[in-house]
């Protein structure tokens, strides 16, 4: 070191921005740090490409009208950024282009990032490096995004009674979180804002895995519809509801001997929707209505109706299923109450009761009706009666880990957890990562 | 079949006569007289609960079928982005940015460089310079810890500040007791907040496919989707009914050796 230097400059003062990504494989949620938070911005994080090859790069995507034949390219697999060339081109119209929603500069900027738990060590490095060589951010911090939950009140989320108010603006000290994006889902733990690494668990059934499933069911039964990911994905959505008693629902499901059918199916039983198809001439949106046997008499189809429909039965819950009972279509993998319990077997007995008492459900995947009703039924049935078991969900799951991640950036911890870029020119990209790895650690 | 009003009893006793004997058949027995003669049959017949009842392929086709729901459309995913970046600032970044890798490669990778790592742990330790090496390498995880500020913090779980409520006669009654398993202490928190991520593998829910204490594997329908009880002859397809066995075995033929 030169003599004439300081050996230690005065601790640089906060960047003037914070910007907060959340990457999920689905959407991309991104936002500036402002005083009173505002909501991010929530943009499909892909490139598309319609049938007249027109590509649509993030949040054009979602003014596409004609949807059919879209080609959809996803920088994300798997729950982690892959490919980079794509992911830039999102980022740089979300924040660097002129024009951009989000525009800063990434030079006076502190960049708070979202990752998957248990990510690959060469991607969390490729990443590390986008981050400080391309794009040059002034301090930065990559952490397990189901941590970032806790820094809500989540006593409020399941309505505590209090007696005393909570410390504000401290992390939850037992906390469950499980995250079922469009990846994946992971069961994590957290103390305090710190996630228990050696009980972290993961299921690979996501949103993208289920829309896939109903694509083939559906290409099976009724229409090819293998290459319609973006209308499956909103039947998906509109139609899916995860069942309370699967086993009644399917009987109420079935169609009845050869010679008769049963009378149950033939009115749809309760369950069974009509999906109004989009034609992409004069309807652009598709639209989920009650079953009406009408709608499928032969005189109607002579008549020539001009609306294609298409009748969900056991598609609407056979899918949110395989979440709880992957092994329905063949995956060897636990589902997700069982995944719960074998995470809490990796932990001291004496921190089930927080843990369980507290699991909070974020990530697209939530929003299907029954969700948690569903998870929090069988979660009692796997653990001792004494256990209270409580589930609750954010008022909205898809954002709540950015939420948490807002919070985060105006609570003191981040300073322990940032990493500026002059320390990452000096200790290199290994000790950078290892830092993350540690988070706040046990310190 | 009228068995001349004999009706056979299985019992565990052998009666041993002169020629001929009554054998106890309790179940499966894979002797080569009473194995299938049938190709087909013996394969589908294979021994083995719930999801064992799968033959090799099909379980790799199951398998298949699964990875390809975790991709991205059924076509390669090439779309040209629109418009000129730049080819990434510095060498490193501009190899991160032209990298055509998936997620597999990357997974295979990281596969190959712990196996590597594996060996090389192996080979150093069984070979007497590597006992050396081995300090060597010690030495330098043991610097990392220059990171780690390692001063007494205040407990990570803070002790319960509320009010209990005021005691009752009958709070020690062994029926009205609750038992609260304590929390772990400080130290044992810390420990367990100190424990280093697992690798992605690791990670993943464990399969234990025999356990006797779960419910059997649900097979459905592959026509409807309800419950799968009759198995297409040609391909072991479960179908529920003969009016779905009819649908399948249209295609099924075409289907066949796939």
């Amino acid at each position: 070191m030169a003599p004439g230097r300081k050996a230690k400059p005065p601790q640089p003062s906060r960047p003037a921005n914070t910007l907060i990504l959340d990457n999920g494989a689905a959407t991309l949620k991104a936002g500036l740090l402002s005083n009173p938070t505002t909501p991010p911005l929530v943009i499909p994080n892909l490139v598309a490409r319609d049938r007249l090859r027109k590509t649509y790069v993030g949040s054009e995507a979602s003014a596409i009208r004609d949807t059919s034949d879209l080609a959809l390219r996803r920088p994300v697999e798997r729950g982690s950024i892959v490919n980079w060339e794509v992911q830039r081109e999102i980022w740089d119209r979300t924040f660097l282009d002129t024009g951009a929603p989000l525009r800063c500069d990434p030079s006076e900027t502190r960049l708070v990032l979202t990752e998957q738990p248990n990510n690959l060590p060469a991607l969390q490095a490729n990443c590390d490096q986008i981050v400080f060589e391309e794009y040059g951010f002034a301090s930065y911090y990559r952490g397990v995004g189901s941590t970032f939950n806790a820094y809500h009140d989540v006593q409020t989320l399941f309505r505590t009674p209090k007696d005393h108010p909570t410390v504000a603006n401290a992390p939850a000290e037992v906390m469950l979180v499980v995250d079922s994006g469009y990846s994946h889902t992971t069961v994590t733990p957290v103390l305090a804002g710190r996630a228990v690494h050696s009980a972290v668990r993961r299921l690979d059934v996501g949103g993208k895995l289920m829309t896939n499933y109903l694509a083939r069911l559906l290409s099976l039964r009724h229409f090819d519809m293998r290459s319609e990911t973006f209308l499956v994905n909103e039947i998906k959505e509109a139609a899916c509801y995860v069942s309370p008693d699967f086993r009644r629902d399917v009987e109420r499901c079935w169609k009845g001997t050869r010679g008769e059918k049963w009378a149950e199916y033939l009115t749809g039983g309760g369950i069974a929707k009509d999906y109004i198809l989009p034609d992409f001439h004069t309807r652009w949106k598709g639209q989920l209505v009650d079953y009406d046997p009408a709608r499928h008499s032969k005189s109607k189809k002579i008549a020539g109706s001009d609306e294609d429909a298409l009748t969900l039965r056991n598609e609407r819950f056979c899918i949110p299923e395989i979440a709880f009972n992957p092994s329905d279509m063949g995956m060897r993998q636990p589902g997700l109450p069982d995944l719960i319990h074998q995470s809490l077997q990796t932990l001291p007995v004496g921190l089930w009761p927080g843990l369980l008492a507290n699991i909070l459900v974020v990530g697209g995947n939530v929003l299907f009706d029954g969700f948690i009703q569903r998870l929090q039924k069988e979660v009692v049935q796997r653990f001792p009666d004494d256990c209270v078991v409580r589930v609750a969900r954010p008022a909205d799951p898809i954002t709540s880990t950015w939420q948490g991640a807002a919070i985060l950036a105006n609570h003191p911890h981040i300073e322990k957890l940032v990493v500026t870029k002059k320390e990452y020119e000096e200790l290199g990209a290994s000790l950078v990562a290892r830092k993350f790895a540690q988070g706040l650690g046990a310190g | 079949m009228n068995n001349f009003g004999v009706f056979e009893v299985a019992s565990a006793k052998t009666t041993n006569a002169p020629g001929w004997a009554y054998v106890p058949d309790t179940g499966h027995r894979p002797t080569s007289t009473l194995a299938p003669t049938n190709r087909k049959r013996a394969r589908n017949t294979a021994p083995g609960p719930s999801l064992g009842d799968l033959t090799a392929r099909q379980e790799a086709r199951l398998r298949k079928e699964v990875d390809a729901l975790m991709n991205d459309g059924n076509r390669d995913n090439t779309i040209p982005l629109p418009g000129k970046r730049s080819q990434g600032k510095t060498g490193a970044t501009r190899k991160i940015l032209q990298s055509q890798k998936t997620f597999a490669n990357h997974l295979d990778d990281f596969h190959a460089m712990q196996q590597a790592e594996a060996t090389a742990a192996a080979t150093a330790a069984s070979s007497k310079r590597g006992s050396t090496l081995k300090n060597q390498t010690d030495m330098d995880t043991s610097m990392t810890d220059a990171l780690a500020v390692t001063k007494p913090h205040s407990p990570i779980l803070k002790p319960l500040l509320t009010h209990f409520p005021p005691p009752h006669p009958g709070d020690d009654d062994p029926l009205l007791m609750s038992r609260v398993p304590s929390v772990p202490s400080d130290e044992e928190i810390r420990a367990l907040l100190s424990h280093p991520p697992l690798t992605y593998l690791e990670a993943r829910g464990t399969w234990d496919g025999n356990d006797a204490a779960k419910p059997p594997i649900r097979v459905f329908c592959e026509v409807c989707g309800y419950w799968g009880r009759v198995r297409c002859m040609k391909c072991g397809t479960r179908v529920c009914a003969l009016d779905c066995l009819e649908t399948h075995r249209e295609e099924c033929v075409t289907r066949y050796g796939l």
